[in-house]
């Protein structure tokens, strides 16, 4: 099974800092971690992967240091990692990075689940990932708690305000994760230092 | 980590993810297990999963292969943490040193897969109640039977003794001989090996320090180290190299003393103004952290010295005596920066002012480290 995980590196929450002039988060100095989410998106994913066998693949949309937050997701169990890049991309809103982004899922191809965080924090709008479903046109799943794949069918369990529900849907299909259960695992030193050597390369799909 | 000018960014994303994953395991149950007197085994498994028990294996066996200035780094930040829990956690390699140095390449690859792969704790059996550095009055006896040795005796203040899976032993082959009649064996815990009195101590509580009784113990020839009779020589010859980086705990806890005490006297007001304003107290920091500062470095100078197959020499009693008295002297002004509060157990200080002091013991005493030194000026022209 193929998946791809979405992630998003974001300021530390407890060092962020807004420019007043832009009102745009000053990244410069400031400490930046995977998106708590994402983490977990990512740790189910892999999850995934180790039962189904395939491949999980980390797409993020960002600057060039974003590169550090996708060498944290190969050493915790990602197996590929790519940035999308572009000066143009520079004060995206939701609409035009869940356009960008489906995009890149469309080039990069052959994905049976996509998952995505439930929300940035610094951003909190949870607007990308249900956004990548509608222009990928595909079904999607929030506020998934836990996940299964049975004969090509998504099991999904998802946190409402009074309880869970579960879901069943085709693939491929989106979901975005919660805080599930499931603690993203530490990386090992060996997994580290193999995630430090990999290639990821940087693409810039708009100008091609 | 930033205290030693040629850390490379490798060592940097080890320590990184040993904070990590110390952060969120060890930290928050520190007092409770220094209550309990108790190792935190599930810590030594996470730490064990993310690769640190095998820093120093060579690559061929399965390790990282890594230098003595990474085991050092890594050992300081966990010391940061809790200093006998570094010393446990590498306590329980503490059989490899031996093998690796002593034994045939059958040990080597026995020992580590049953450390790596089977996750066997290990620990070192020296001491008796009558017989600590001075060998030659050792009472646990091996007698060869066969293809077989017969232990008997019993060992004292055996650091992870009462958690070991596996036990590196010395025992008298020929007591006629004294010291040279000592030979060194593995045991593995079978019918006849016990842990025994579970020692409640001052400090350093997360390790677990017991006594170990061998009674009617039968283990194969074959796990003999080395010759018979050599044993006490090539425990000299390991202890001598491996001493030295067992103080770098030492100064992992006097640097968190350091941090604690600027930090405390920073918000600790007296006459309207922070205490770290008046001179008797900042002194007191200056001192520290130039004390702890002198040991690191000297600590890193050896593992450099090992990492180019230098012998240390004199080097090693050296580090053993200033760096362990540094660390009382430092844990001592931490404890009276925060003053009152200092002496109590709701600040941290309280607690590495007794971890710092079994530095000064355990490793041959100080006064065994200088009578060693002393021998090696009396040496000099």
């Amino acid at each position: 099974m193929n998946i791809l995980v979405c992630m998003k590196q974001v300021p530390d929450t407890t060092e962020i800092k807004i420019n007043p002039e832009t009102n745009t988060l000053i990244r410069a100095g400031v400490p930046s971690i995977v998106n708590p989410f994402d983490a977990y998106a990512l740790e189910l994913a892999v999850r995934l992967k180790e039962k189904h066998g395939g491949t999980v693949t980390v797409l993020s949309m960002g600057p060039d240091q974003a590169i550090a937050a996708l060498r944290e997701c190969l050493s915790v169990g990602a197996d590929k990692a790519v940035l999308v890049t572009d000066r143009a991309f520079g004060g995206s809103d939701t609409l035009a990075t869940s356009y960008i982004l489906s995009t890149c899922v469309k080039k990069l191809g052959g994905f049976d689940l996509i998952f995505t965080g439930k929300q940035a924090i610094g951003g909190d709008t949870g607007q990308v990932g249900p956004e990548m479903a509608e222009h990928l046109n595909i079904p999607q799943v929030t506020c998934l708690m836990d996940v299964e794949v049975n004969d090509g069918k998504l099991e999904a369990k998802r946190e409402h305000d009074k309880g869970y529900e579960m879901v069943e849907c085709s693939l491929p299909a989106l979901v975005s994760v919660i805080k599930t259960d499931y603690e993203p695992r530490y990386p090992s030193i060996r997994s580290k230092m193999a995630a430090n050597k990999a290639e990821i390369t940087a693409k810039s799909w708009w100008r091609s | 980590m930033d205290s030693y000018a040629f850390i490379t960014q490798e060592q940097r994303d080890f320590i990184t993810i040993l904070r990590d994953i110390l952060d969120k395991e060890l930290a928050p149950i520190i007092t409770e297990y220094d209550e309990k007197n108790e190792y935190p085994m599930h810590v030594h498994r996470t730490l064990c999963e993310a690769g640190f028990n095998s820093v120093t294996i060579p690559n061929e066996l399965g390790g990282l292969g890594m230098d003595m200035v990474t085991y050092c780094l890594i050992g300081e930040e966990m010391a940061r943490y809790d200093a006998g829990f570094a010393f446990s956690f590498n306590a329980a390699n503490g059989i490899l040193k031996a093998v690796y140095t002593h034994g045939t390449d059958e040990q080597k690859k026995y020992c580590t897969d049953r450390i790596l792969n089977d996750g066997a704790i290990s620990c070192t059996c020296i001491t008796e109640a009558e017989a600590g550095s001075d060998a030659a009055a050792m009472r646990t006896t091996a007698v060869r039977d066969g293809d077989e040795y017969v232990l008997n005796g019993t060992k004292t203040f055996i650091s992870n003794g009462g958690i070991a899976d596996m036990f590196l032993v010395l025992a008298s082959t020929d007591r006629s001989k004294g010291a040279k009649g000592i030979s060194m064996f593995i045991v593995e815990k079978r019918h006849g090996v016990q842990a025994g009195k579970h020692e409640d101590k001052l400090g350093i509580r997360l390790s677990d320090t017991s006594e170990v009784i061998f009674d009617d113990v039968r283990i194969p020839a074959s796990n003999l180290i080395g010759e018979e009779g050599m044993g006490f020589k090539y425990v000299m010859q390991f202890l001598d190299t491996s001493r030295p980086f067992t103080m770098v705990y030492a100064v992992g806890l006097a640097q968190r003393a350091l941090e604690l005490s600027i930090k405390y006297a920073k918000v600790r007001k007296t006459f309207g103004q922070p205490i770290i304003a008046n001179q008797g107290v900042n002194f007191m920091l200056a001192d520290m952290e130039a004390q702890i500062q002198a040991a690191r470095q000297l600590i890193f100078y050896a593992a450099r010295m090992v990492d180019a197959g230098i012998p240390l020499g004199s080097l090693s009693p050296v580090i053993k005596t200033f760096a362990s008295e540094m660390a009382v002297r430092v844990t001592e002004m931490a404890v009276q920066i925060h003053g009152g509060y200092g002496y109590c157990k709701d600040y941290p200080v309280e607690k590495l002012y007794r971890d710092a002091k079994i530095f000064t013991i355990f490793e041959g005493t100080n006064q065994i480290q200088r009578m060693v030194l002393s021998r090696h000026l009396a040496k000099r022209q």
